[in-house]
Parts: C-alpha cells; structure tokens; sequence
C-alpha cells in the first residue's frame, strides 16, 4: 500500500464525514411547544389553508394564527391527546401566545412580504414552504447554534439525508436569484428597510 | 503496517482534498461570518412582543398618519396609515426612516457649552440658565431676545411667543415665508392681513413659479389625489429654470431664466386681459386696477419672451390652457432649498389668481385654530419674519426653537441679524448647520420621544390638528424647551397640559370629525375632551370643511411688484447660482441614518456638493467634469465639485441645498437666484 491508497482513504474517510456526520453534528434539534396536525385540520375538520394564513384586506399576511382564533374550535380540549390537552391549558385558556418555532423565521433585520409575493407573483405556499402543509405530525426544529438560523434558511435540501424541509433555501442570495429569474427589480430597501 | 511519515502526508493530502468536496469547510466559513455579525458580545436591541401604535409625523407640516410597528418599547418600523384623511395611507423616504432618528449619530447626549476651539464640553442646565438671565438682566435698551421658531402654531410656539411678549424687546422669528410666500403676499394685498390656504383639489389647472407640486409641497396626498383621479385631473404648468421632479411631470414645462418670474406672471395676465378671459368686473374692484392693467400690457408675451428666454408663443399657449380650465390658480413659493421668490414676483404670482377665478374657490380662508384665553397673557409677541421684519445687527440673544421646518435657512441670513456682542442658544437635539454655531446647546426631545403636535399644513386650506403621543422613552439628559423656559423665568408647564388644553377648547367648539384607525365620528359624539384625548393619542386626527367666505384681497400690489430688484449677472459675477432640495431635507433638519447611509453609499464619504452646470457654462468658466472649485459672490462662498450636465441650462449652477448645506443670500434676504461666480481650487 503506497501513498495513494492512504490519500484515497484519507478523501474517503473525509468525504464521507463532511456529508453525513457533519450536519449531525453541527445542527442542534428543539421541541416544538405541541404537536400539531396539518393533515387533521384540512381533511378530518375540513379546513382551508386560507382560514389559518391569509392576506387581510390591509394588506398584512396573517401567518400563525393568534390563539384567539384556535380558541374557536379547542375552547376545551378537542381529544385527549397529552398535546391537545396542554395546548388548551397552557395557551388557549391564558390567552398566551404559542411560541412556535418558526422554520421560514428570517432574522430580524430582513423584511419580507408574503403579501406580494403571494396575491402580486402568484407564488404557491409549496414552492418555498415544500409539503409542509400536508404533513401529519411537525417535523424536527433544527438550527445552526453558530448563527442562530433555522436550517430551513440556508440548508433545506443539500445536507438533509432523509428529512424533509423546506422546498427551497431562503438566503439572500436566493431571493436575489429568484428576482433575477423572474426579472423583477430590487433594492437594499425592499427587503432591509 | 508500517504507517511512515509518507503515508501519513498522503492520508492528510487525501483528508484535505476529501474535505474541500464536502459542504463543512464552506458551511463553516459562512457560519463564522454570521457568528461575527450575532456574537454574545455585539449588543442586542431590546425585545418584546410586537405591538402597534399609531401617531402623526410632525417631521414636516403636512401631518401625515403613521403606524408604529414595536417591539416592545421599541420602534423598529413607520407606515402610512389606511385611510388617513391627510396621507390617505402614505409616507415619504423621510417618515419611514424616521424611527431612526433618535440614534442619530448627530445627535447630543445632554446640554453642551461651546468652546473658542469648536469643541463642545458639558454644561449644566440651571448654570447655562443662569448665565443667560443675567445676560437678558443685563443687556441694554434696544437689545433683543429672539426666539426663532421654525414651525409656528404649535402650543410651544404660543410658549415662546408668551416669553418673548414679556420681555422688553422680545422678538418672536419665523422662518421666510417658503411654501405659503404667495398666500402671504395675498394676505398682505387684502385688508386687515386675511388669512388664506389652498384648496387644490378645486383647480383644474396651477402654474407652478418653481413650487414642487409633486414632490412634496403642501399636502402631498391631497396634490396628488387631484392631479392623479380620473374626472378633469389637475393639469399642471412649471415654470422653473431647472429640470426638477415637478418639471418632468408637468404637462407643460416652461425653462425659464432664473429670476424672470415675475415677467411670466406679467405677460400671462396681460393675455387674459387683452384676450377678455379675465374679468374685468375683478380690476375695476381693486383700487390699483388701473395701474395694474398699465403695468401688464407693457409685457406683452413678446417682451417676456427676451426676459424668461422662452418662445412668446409658449406664453400664449400657457395663459389660453389656464383660460380654458378655470378655476385655476397660480403658486409661486419656490422649493425647501431655494427659498421664496421675493416680494415683488410673488406679488405679481399672486395677483394672477384673482384673474383665474382662484379667490374664493381655490383660494379660500383659513381657520386659526382656537387657543385658551389664558395662553394670551402675558401679552403675545407678534410674529415676525426674520428676512423682512428685523433690522440687522439687532439680536443680542437668539434661541434657536426645538422642531425644523424641513426648508433652507441660509446661516448668513440669521447671522447679519445678530448683534456684535451675541450669544447663541439652540434647543436642536442634534448637530446641525444653526446648532454648530451656538454657544449652548439645550437639546430637546427628539422625534417620537415627547408629545407632539400637528397643526396643519401651512398652504392647505382644509384644517387639521393631531397629537403624537411619545413612542421612545427620551434620554435622562433632553431638556424639553418649556423645561428650559421656565428656568429663564416662564411659567413652568407640561407639552401634555398644553395639549390638553387646546383639546379642551376643540372640544368646546364642536366642530368638525375625528379619524382615528377604528373609524371616524363627529367631535360632538365625544362626551368629554377626556374620550377625545384617547382617541387623539391613538392615532386621532381632527379635520374640519374649510372657511369658504374670506375677506378678498383690495389690491394687486403693483408698488411691490414694481418695485422687485433686478436679478441679472454681472461681468464679476456672470452665472445664476440656483439652490434646490427635496422638502423636509434642508435647513436645521436631521436625515434619519438610513438615508444618510443610502446618500453616503453612492460617494463612500461625507463631500462637498456636486454642483451642476451646462457644458458651455464649464468651458467659459474653464473647469472641466470633477473639478474642485470655488463658488464666490460678493465676498461669500463656498467649495464643491463640477459635474458636467447637458440638462442644465447654460449660464445656470444646479447646486444641492441639503441639511449641511453652506449658502449664500443676497441683499435683500433671499437666496433663490444669486450672481455668482467659478473659481478653480488649484
């Protein structure tokens, strides 16, 4: 065995480190606060997508509903699932926001509409969100603890083995490809205002 | 296996470029640059649940809507509000930056003395109040303190004027007269100086003297609501030497020479009156009719065609178009950076309106909103202008007020009113032109960090007044100016007793609907100014119909017009200097950070202006793209770069009058048009 074939283990081994024990390794999981069904409130309870997430008419995107409205139909617990039950007593009854966490959330200095995106370019929630509205169960929370991001921002797809996620990367590189695909112009200020 | 120094170099090659191919060294490239922006150690804006809030911008005097998005206690963002009767939703670059400007990096951290070297050391409030007392003590006969308030109506502004009414040789400034110089010159043309505003949703057509119509002036929203809808839109004539934002929207723009306003005016009444479009019922009314015909048909469109350097038949087309679209209504004034035209052109723009149907149908009354009775005592000082009003040399105290009016305020116009032996004071919260030559600074509140209020737009005949509640805490060390005159010795009171008590008088008289984002109701169904105080804080604002009846003006003013000085170059001083700004952008105004940076992005530095002329004005002056040079007129001047533009008219500089702006005036107190020449910095 000569100098190649330890170079060749050497790529190898690292190759194979790099892609799957890598992310692994880097992204770190956290719990949702509860478990929640897509798949149940548009099948079994016959709801629309835009009955949760829609654009109202002053032009705001209403993307998680407030729990006021969840209070419509879990006043009291609608099942007796461990989740549906803390849910009821620890948000819906209080009146205390839920603090999902988010997948798509952006960091705080970028501003972006789903308003125009949505109702001006015709985007479907699926091109960027994925499945994610047909799932049955939420999918892991993962995030990078060196930048603080969620994985659905910049690495949705290349360093996922298996797993879901969103159906494009959301960096600004990315918005910035689409625009240009799609001809629309930007500036610094659309999205960093 | 025998694991050599060889082989471990190959394993570590091999475990190198297996690496490269995989995301992780790239990931954590990326990673670490982010890190660098997010680490535990850059400070963290504080957070909390996001909540809205509602307000007026007082940045300018149209008073236009805003929606505070908070994080907490924090602004993080301003939008129009839907349905607003003043801004019908919208907002300038201005207002929705303007949330920035608490963190101006211009700003003062607390009250400042002036040092012979520049430099600003801290002072302490009650030790600059007591040098300035015994200053006003002290000062002799003839000797005024003037307060220099550059956005009068305001409860402050009935503050200073009540201080300045109790002192002998007390003087209450406002800044010239800028978007409302033709209503003023109307005011001064009618008996007992009525009171006049705009309707401009009445005309169906405005020749514009230079004014902005649409790009900013007035109240923007209402401007463009009648230029913009779709039954006899707004058509409009600018008449401007420079090819501004108006000029190239307009449906006709006449390039006129600088400072030939008052030949166009002419010669555009001489049409209508020798075209028997004007009537003449309206001459034979005004006890200088007869002169004033006398003096128009001497311009005749021929005669102001060699004067404004435009085709004669241009004139005629003009004056035929404002014909056939009555009422129209003509609006002199000139842009935030160029100032107002001077007396005797607005004069005669003015005039113009009583020709074109405009009185009483454009051009209607306007409501003083009503006060406390026992804000009038002591007795309140009388306005006056700086430019006209005051003699030079005359100031021995000047306290510069607390809010900008957004419009050029030349310092060399202030400077030659000041007596030799002044002191400065000025209440500005950050670091502008006037409070850069003040020997103390008393910093107030900024924008968003005390109550504030709207009076109204200045030109807009349709009255409204707004409160904005405070959405930042203010620093410890911002004295709020009616903390500071009440350490020189007026009585002690709060903004939100003041507030309170003009709502107070509102509410007695009536009148007139409040908006507020939930809906809007007639100020009648409040049951008490406290209700209304809640909704006015809340994002309320009160409108009413405007006084159509009016005292009309008696005159055509043709002493004034007759008299207006000749502006023409000299062989020293051969070019038109032409100052010109965006409104809310010039003068004592502080830009929120984000637009200093967008502004900053394009040149990487903080420069000298970049002052504009034709290529054949460059080859005379022999100066050439880039230049560094020298503006000079009589003695005055300043240093900018040359950029060459074919656009700007020969014999013309296009030069920016932006917050930092050096400028110069001229004899007569204006800065509109000044002869000036081109040196060459070597």
């Amino acid at each position: 065995m000569g100098g190649k074939t330890f170079f060749l283990a050497g790529f190898v081994l690292c190759l194979g480190f790099g892609w799957a024990a890598f992310p692994r390794l880097l992204y770190r999981t956290a719990p949702q606060p509860v478990q929640f069904s897509h798949k149940v409130h548009t099948s079994s309870a016959g709801m629309k997508c835009e009955d949760c997430h829609s654009v109202l008419a002053d032009g705001r995107f209403s993307g998680i509903p407030a729990v006021e409205k969840c209070a419509g139909c879990h006043a009291s617990p609608a099942g007796s699932t461990k989740d549906e039950k803390l849910m009821v007593e620890q948000y819906i009854t209080p009146a205390k926001p839920i603090p999902w966490l988010v997948y798509a959330k952006q960091p705080d200095h970028v501003y972006f509409s789903h308003a125009t995106h949505v109702t001006l370019a015709k985007l479907s929630c699926e091109g960027c969100h994925g499945d994610h509205g047909k799932t049955g169960a939420l999918r892991r929370f993962e995030y990078d603890p060196i930048t603080g991001y969620s994985r659905d921002l910049g690495e949705p797809r290349l360093l996922r083995i298996g797993g879901g996620g969103a159906a494009r990367p959301m960096r600004m590189d990315d918005c910035d490809a689409c625009h240009r695909r799609n001809n629309v112009q930007t500036g610094c200020l659309d999205c960093h205002k | 296996m025998n694991l050599g120094r060889r082989r471990w170099l190959g394993l570590a090659a091999g475990a190198a470029a297996g690496t490269l191919f995989t995301p992780a060294p790239w990931k954590l490239i990326g990673d670490s640059a982010l890190w660098s922006q997010n680490w535990s150690r850059i400070p963290k804006l504080p957070t909390g649940e996001f909540n809205v809030k509602y307000g007026v911008c007082t940045l300018c005097p149209a008073g236009c809507g805003i929606k505070a998005r908070c994080a907490g206690d924090q602004v993080f963002g301003l939008t129009g509000v839907p349905g607003h009767p003043i801004s019908r939703g919208k907002l300038c670059p201005l207002g929705v930056g303007a949330h920035q400007l608490p963190y101006h990096p211009h700003r003062f951290a607390g009250s400042v003395a002036r040092q012979a070297d520049g430099r600003y050391l801290p002072a302490e409030l009650e030790r600059v109040a007591a040098t300035l007392r015994a200053r006003i003590a002290s000062r002799k006969s003839g000797e005024a303190v003037a307060v220099l308030d550059e956005r009068p109506g305001r409860a402050i502004s009935y503050q200073y004027r009540r201080f300045t009414g109790g002192l002998e040789d007390g003087l209450y400034l406002v800044p010239p007269a800028g978007e409302g110089a033709t209503l003023a010159a109307l005011s001064a043309q009618s008996e007992r100086g009525a009171s006049f505003g705009f309707r401009i949703g009445e005309a169906r057509a405005a020749v514009s003297f230079g004014a902005p119509l649409l790009d900013g002036w007035g109240v923007p929203a209402e401007v463009n609501e009648a230029r913009y809808r779709s039954q006899r839109p707004l058509r409009i004539i600018q008449a401007e030497t420079r090819q501004s934002p108006t000029a190239s929207l307009a449906d006709v723009w006449l390039p006129i020479r600088p400072a030939s306003e008052t030949a166009l005016a002419l010669a555009i009444a001489h049409v209508l009156i020798r075209d028997g479009r004007a009537p003449a019922a309206v001459i034979e009314r005004m006890s200088d009719g007869a002169e004033y015909r006398e003096l128009v048909m001497r311009y005749s469109p021929e005669q102001a065609s060699r004067e404004c350097n435009i085709p004669a038949a241009a004139i005629e087309q003009a004056a035929r178009m404002l014909a056939d679209n009555t009422p129209a209504v003509a609006i002199g004034g000139g842009d935030a950076g160029g100032g107002p035209a001077g007396a005797g052109a607005e004069t005669a723009i003015a005039s113009l309106n009583m020709l074109l149907g405009a009185m009483g149908t454009v051009i209607v009354g306007k409501h003083e909103l009503p006060v406390p009775d026992s804000w009038s005592s002591p007795p309140l000082s009388p306005e006056r202008r700086i430019d006209s009003d005051v003699p030079d040399g005359s100031i021995s105290m000047l306290i510069l007020g607390d809010s900008p009016s957004g419009d050029a305020l030349p310092w060399p116009l202030i400077e030659r009113k000041l007596a030799p032996d002044h002191v400065i004071v000025s209440l500005s919260p950050y670091a502008e032109t006037a409070a850069r030559r003040a020997h103390f600074v008393i910093p107030a509140p900024a924008f968003m960090e005390s109550f504030e209020e709207s009076p109204g737009s200045a030109v807009s005949a349709n009255p409204s007044w707004a409160i904005a509640q405070p959405l930042v805490r203010a620093p410890s060390l911002a004295v709020h100016p009616l903390t500071f005159l009440a350490r020189l010795g007026a009585a002690e009171s709060s903004i939100e007793d003041l507030l309170r008590q003009r709502l107070e008088e509102l509410h007695k008289l009536g009148k007139g609907e409040i908006f507020t984002p939930a809906g809007t109701r007639p100020i009648g169904e409040f049951k008490d100014a406290k209700e209304l105080w809640t909704a006015m804080t809340g994002g309320g604002v009160w409108t009413d119909s405007p006084v159509l009846e009016a005292a009309r003006p008696r005159r055509f003013g043709v002493r004034e017009i007759a008299s207006a000085p000749a502006r023409t170059g000299r062989a020293e001083f051969p070019i038109m200097l032409l100052p010109y700004a965006r409104r809310g952008e010039a003068g004592t105004t502080a830009l929120p950070p984000l637009m200093s940076k967008v502004y900053q992005e394009s040149r990487l530095r903080l420069s000298a202006p970049l002052l504009r002329v034709h290529p054949a004005t460059a080859a005379a002056s022999g100066v050439a793209d880039g230049a560094s040079v020298r503006v000079e007129m009589r003695g005055e001047g300043y240093a900018g770069n040359i950029a060459v533009d074919a656009s700007v008219m020969p014999g013309v500089i296009e030069a920016p009058a932006g917050p930092m702006a050096a400028l110069c005036v001229n004899e007569d107190c204006s800065w509109r048009v000044s002869p000036a020449r081109i040196k060459r910095i070597s």
